[in-house]
């Protein structure tokens, strides 16, 4: 294999759980899992479904029910805090505000396994912490307080702080959690960039799929059997082990979007639908949602879609009608 | 009991307290009995032929009338003062018709003191067997209380820091010797009170000298019909002191300088230039840098400001609980400085304490203002009474 | 980076400016009491001149001096005692009083100060050769020593900081009952004694025991200051701190043992004084604008001991004969000055 050396982090046989004096009560097992650098690897699945648990256990801040996690082929329970904060670092879900922190003390706390008692910088030090908001584009705001940020910007500096810490693995528990969708991409990207421009090991979890399938170098989905399937993400989803993994009553994966949808047991009127890619595709969103179907056959009711991206035009079979909006189709088809 | 001095701080608690008995009492009094129910009383005759006056205490007066006599207590704050009275008739005679107090058969057979201050009054007027129940037994210092204590004649009625209201009941007692200060417990003598048993606050702790303290003695005689006994037995007691004073008078030049109390906390609390306290040295002729003040109680002060006075004070009194110049010097090192320190001239009311806590000077010392008289002047003007020995102060060694 | 160095400058700035501050109400402090003293007085005194006036003297170098030292101490203490807890429990209202510390040495005072009436106490207590002031510091220490096993007894067991801090206040609650319990028994005389001794004061301390303080205090601080970094590194909390290599129970242990010698000693000397902790470590951070510890603990005990040379000079109410409990100035000057900043910077609840 020709990825065996890029591995750096596994697990073997791996059940993670929870155990108190009357019972153990694991949430996943049976897990074999290797994490490898230069990739950015997402832990999908959905709440609940174990994600935190799998990674304080494997980042050794929880202790497995069974099995092992290796670090650089060292169990992570054996390697002393010190030295494994050097290999790996966290953004945790927990959102941290001490408002009287300015961004560049904040990073700077990432040195700590380095420094010295008193924390003292020094100037590898400050070059390490320079590069790390310089990667993350925090550099403008260095002085400001943390108090003062937005959420993504909070998020890029606990990303820099990582990165201060300088280790080849990191982990991050939902980082895009309560951003909005401009941020989420924007932090999908830098992460993905960084992982494979500085040959980083990035791990994080995330419920949410279509960030996860277009940016993820390799998924981790959490699986209805309490396990684990580990691929690259477009094979997983033709395999339908994805479906599988999110499968719901009413809940359908549909293969061309890549996202899921509410299917209705009700039987609905088909119409066929014809036109551009992109108009296609959003008008049929559109009648998905009024409750039509859309089918690949020939059907009593067919909409030819023309004219300019920009300018669009529907065409109705039944009363020979064209319509410039969707809206107005749709009443149309309504009222039938 | 060594309360004297803190028990001024706490007046209000005993204005509040009496309010309430008053109140209650005046809605109790309807028990009024028709007079032929006394076929042996005569309305013409003076039931009480010996009397009492109250020539020193401002804590209480008595009338007299032909089967009764009416008592006053009075409390004094600033220049008000509030009474509370008392009906005490003669057993056997009835009780005045339209007045609306509460009632007290005289003489009493049964009584309950709350206060050691009463125990020597008791022992003076021979009426230990009128003595039913007492606070504490750790606190007292007279042998023979002590004795009947343990044999059984006097009960314990507060022997666990509160007074326990049932066992008063139980003894059916004709009244209760109370103590008009804060810790009084209000609530178990209201109760007391809606039990119609009466309780007569002593209040001494007002009195602005030493015979004013000592002639409550005579409120227990006027309860016991003893008038004639504490008349002969305060005359003397009267007679010692005053010539004590015609001695200082006739001999005394000199005021030496002297200083109270002790620093707790970053106060000193020393006594004020209108205190009782003051007043037992100012009567044996010392000098007092607070001598002006106003103040009944204490005041308090910063430590500095009695430090300067202290360290050429050439006496000081009474500093709080400090019973030895170890005790003086183990609280705070500076005490050293002063002169009374070392030239001994400390001095503490710790004569004739006892183990458990209990002071004879709250006790016998009270009614003695002569001897305790005689100890001041010994101590400030040691050549008047060359053989007088300390009784109840005592040199801090 | 321009703007580090800046802020660095403006650290050495601030904490020359605080230090000044200090030493001007040391002076003042010192120059101002009951007992009026001519300024060339005191100047010559402390220079270590004779003065013509011995008695003048003696309260400059015995009474002033001891307890302007001391308010010094006691302020630092506190104040550092309280940063450390609200940083170690992340919360705002944390004092160096939450793990039950000041309840504990109440305790060990409540039992001198109420037992020593019964025949049995008094007796041991004389045997055992101490008296006066030193037992009571004695015995404050003792039981806050005894709190203190407990609670770090209970800190190995327990993970959560938050479980911790109400854990502190539990242990705190059951200590005061027990005192509560003692005094309902006890003759008033005994209880008036003890309520003296939580008003606080900083006068009790003489120059004997002065060096005891400071040598404890000091000690505390220094130990403090060793922990900047651990603390900085709790800012972001137990998880963040562990994958960053801190041994988080290790760095609780140290952090509350810190406290309690700081806060153990304080109230032992002086009796409990409030407010100072809790306070002290806001203003300093709205001051400074600033979370790093390394910047916090100085300036920490340079305003605690600012703010409690200044309750001390109102408590001795200069010009007059008397004095007020230094317990209740500190709370009637501190908790203005904490809501004139929480609601002027709105900063109190960001900074956790």
């Amino acid at each position: 294999m020709m990825n065996e050396t890029k591995t750096i982090l596994s697990t073997t046989n791996l059940t993670v759980g929870y155990k108190d004096k009357k019972e153990t009560k694991p949430v996943l097992s049976n897990l074999n899992l290797n994490l490898e650098k230069g990739k950015l690897t997402c832990l999908l699945g959905t709440n609940g479904a174990g994600k935190s648990t799998l990674m304080r256990t494997i980042g050794g801040i929880q202790k497995p029910l069974e099995g092992e996690v290796s670090m650089q082929g060292k169990p992570i329970r054996s390697i002393d805090a010190k030295t494994l904060s050097k290999q790996l670092s966290l953004v945790l879900t927990d959102r941290i505000a001490p408002g009287n922190l300015t961004v560049y003390a904040l990073v700077s706390l990432g040195r700590f396994p380095y420094t010295s008692w008193l924390g003292t910088l020094s100037q590898k030090d400050k070059d390490i912490i320079f590069r790390a908001m310089e990667a993350t584009g925090i550099l403008e705001f260095a002085n400001k307080h943390i108090g003062e940020l937005s959420d993504g910007e909070r998020q890029k500096v606990m990303i820099a702080r990582t990165l201060a810490q300088d280790t080849e693995v990191i982990f991050l528990d939902e980082p895009t959690a309560h951003l909005d969708l401009p941020n989420r991409i924007e932090i999908f990207h830098l992460l993905r960039a960084l992982a494979v421009e500085s040959d980083k090991a990035i791990l994080l979890t995330t419920h949410e799929l279509d960030m996860a399938l277009a940016n993820a170098d390799h998924l981790w989905l959490i699986n209805q059997n309490q396990s684990i399937d580990s691929g690259l993400p477009e094979d997983l989803v033709l395999n339908g082990l994805l479906e599988e993994a999110f499968q719901r009553d009413q809940l359908q994966f549909d293969y061309e979007l890549g996202t899921f949808k509410r299917t209705s047991t009700q039987s609905k009127t088909k119409v066929w639908l014809e036109g551009d890619v992109i108009l296609k595709r959003w008008t049929r969103s559109a009648l998905e949602r009024a409750g039509f179907e859309v089918s690949p056959n020939a059907s009593d009711i067919e909409i030819k879609i023309s004219g300019s991206l920009k300018a669009p035009l529907w065409h109705l079979n039944y009363n020979d009608t064209t319509y410039k909006t969707i809206q107005e189709l749709l009443i149309q088809l309504n009222t039938q | 009991m060594k309360k004297t001095e803190k028990r001024n701080a706490h007046r209000w608690a005993v204005y509040t307290l009496l309010c309430f008995l008053m109140a209650g009492f005046s809605a109790c009094q309807s028990n009024s009995k028709n007079q032929s129910d006394f076929p042996d009383f005569d309305p013409q005759k003076d039931y009480f032929p010996e009397k009492v006056s109250i020539d020193h205490s401002i804590g209480f007066d008595v009338e007299y009338h032909n089967n009764y006599k009416t008592l006053h207590l009075f409390r004094h704050y600033n220049e008000v003062a509030d009474t509370v009275s008392f009906l005490l008739v003669q057993k056997g005679t009835p009780a005045p018709e339209g007045i609306d107090l509460p009632v007290i058969a005289v003489p009493i057979e049964k009584a309950v003191s709350l206060s050691t201050t009463h125990l020597a009054m008791f022992e003076l007027l021979n009426a230990l067997g009128e003595l039913k129940g007492i606070e504490r037994r750790q606190y007292v210092s007279s042998p023979k209380v002590v004795s009947m204590v343990d044999s059984g004649e006097v009960i314990e009625v507060e022997p666990a820091g509160t007074l326990n209201v049932e066992t008063i009941i139980e003894m059916d007692v004709d009244v209760v010797l109370g103590v008009g200060y804060p810790n009084s417990q209000n609530e178990s003598f209201q109760q007391l009170q809606r039990l119609n048993i009466p309780v007569v606050l002593n209040a001494d702790w007002q009195e602005v000298d030493l015979l004013g303290r000592a002639e409550w003695v005579k409120l227990l005689a006027v309860l016991l019909n003893k008038e004639k006994l504490v008349n002969e037995k305060f005359s003397t007691i009267e007679a010692e002191f005053q010539s004590v004073l015609d001695l200082i008078a006739e001999k005394v030049i000199d005021a030496p300088l002297t200083i109270t109390g002790i620093a707790q906390g970053d106060a000193w609390q020393v006594s004020g230039g209108k205190s009782f306290a003051y007043n037992v040295l100012k009567v044996a002729k010392a000098d007092y840098p607070w001598k002006d003040d106003n103040s009944t109680g204490s005041i308090k002060l910063s430590f500095e400001a009695v430090y300067e006075v202290g360290l050429n004070a050439d006496f000081w009194i009474a500093p709080g609980s400090a019973s030895s110049l170890q005790n003086i010097r183990e609280r705070d090192p500076r005490y050293m400085d002063f002169k009374s320190y070392k030239n001994r001239g400390i001095y503490n009311v710790f004569g004739r304490n006892t183990e458990g806590g209990g002071n004879d000077y709250y006790e016998t010392g009270v009614i003695e203002p002569h001897i305790v008289l005689k100890d001041v002047v010994k101590i400030f003007h040691p050549e008047l009474l060359p053989d007088h020995q300390l009784v109840y102060y005592n040199q801090l060694k | 980076m321009n703007a580090i160095t800046q802020g660095k400058r403006l650290r050495a700035k601030s904490l020359t400016l605080l230090g000044f501050t200090l030493i001007l109400l040391f002076l003042l402090d010192i120059g101002l009491g009951s007992v009026r003293i001519p300024v060339s007085d005191v100047i010559k005194t402390l220079l270590g001149q004779q003065i013509d006036n011995s008695g003048w003297q003696g309260i400059i170098l015995k009474i002033r001096l001891p307890r302007a030292v001391t308010a010094i101490l006691a302020g630092a203490a506190l104040s550092l005692g309280g940063l450390q807890m609200q940083t170690l429990f992340r919360n705002p209202l944390a004092g160096p009083s939450v793990l039950g510390i000041t309840a504990g040495a109440s305790l060990g005072v409540a039992a001198v100060m109420l037992a020593a009436g019964t025949v049995t106490t008094t007796f041991s207590i004389r045997e055992l050769g101490v008296d006066g002031s030193w037992l009571i510091i004695i015995a404050s220490t003792l039981g806050a020593a005894l709190v203190l096993m407990l609670i770090l007894g209970i800190s190995f067991k327990i993970r959560d900081n938050v479980v911790m801090l109400i854990v502190g206040l539990m242990v705190a609650n059951i200590t005061i009952a027990v005192v509560s319990i003692w005094q309902f028994f006890s003759d008033p005389e005994q209880i008036q004694e003890y309520i003296l001794w939580t008003f606080g004061s900083l006068g009790g301390v003489t120059n004997e025991q002065l060096g005891a303080l400071a040598i404890i205090v000091l000690t505390g601080v220094i130990l403090t200051f060793f922990l900047s970094k651990t603390l900085n590194a709790l800012l972001l909390g137990e998880d963040y701190a562990q994958s960053m290599g801190l041994n988080v129970k290790w760095a609780r242990v140290g952090i509350i043992a810190t406290t309690s010698i700081l806060a153990g000693a304080v109230t032992g000397f002086c009796g409990p004084i409030g407010f100072v902790g809790i306070a002290v470590p806001h203003l300093s951070r709205s001051f400074l604008n600033t979370s790093d510890h390394r910047t916090l603990v100085p300036t920490c005990a340079l305003v605690g001991g600012i703010l409690m040379l200044v309750c001390d000079i109102i408590s001795q109410v200069p010009g007059s004969q008397t004095v007020l409990p230094i317990n209740a100035i500190t709370a009637l000057i501190g908790s203005p000055i904490v809501i004139w900043i929480i609601v002027k910077r709105k900063n109190l609840k960001a900074s956790f």
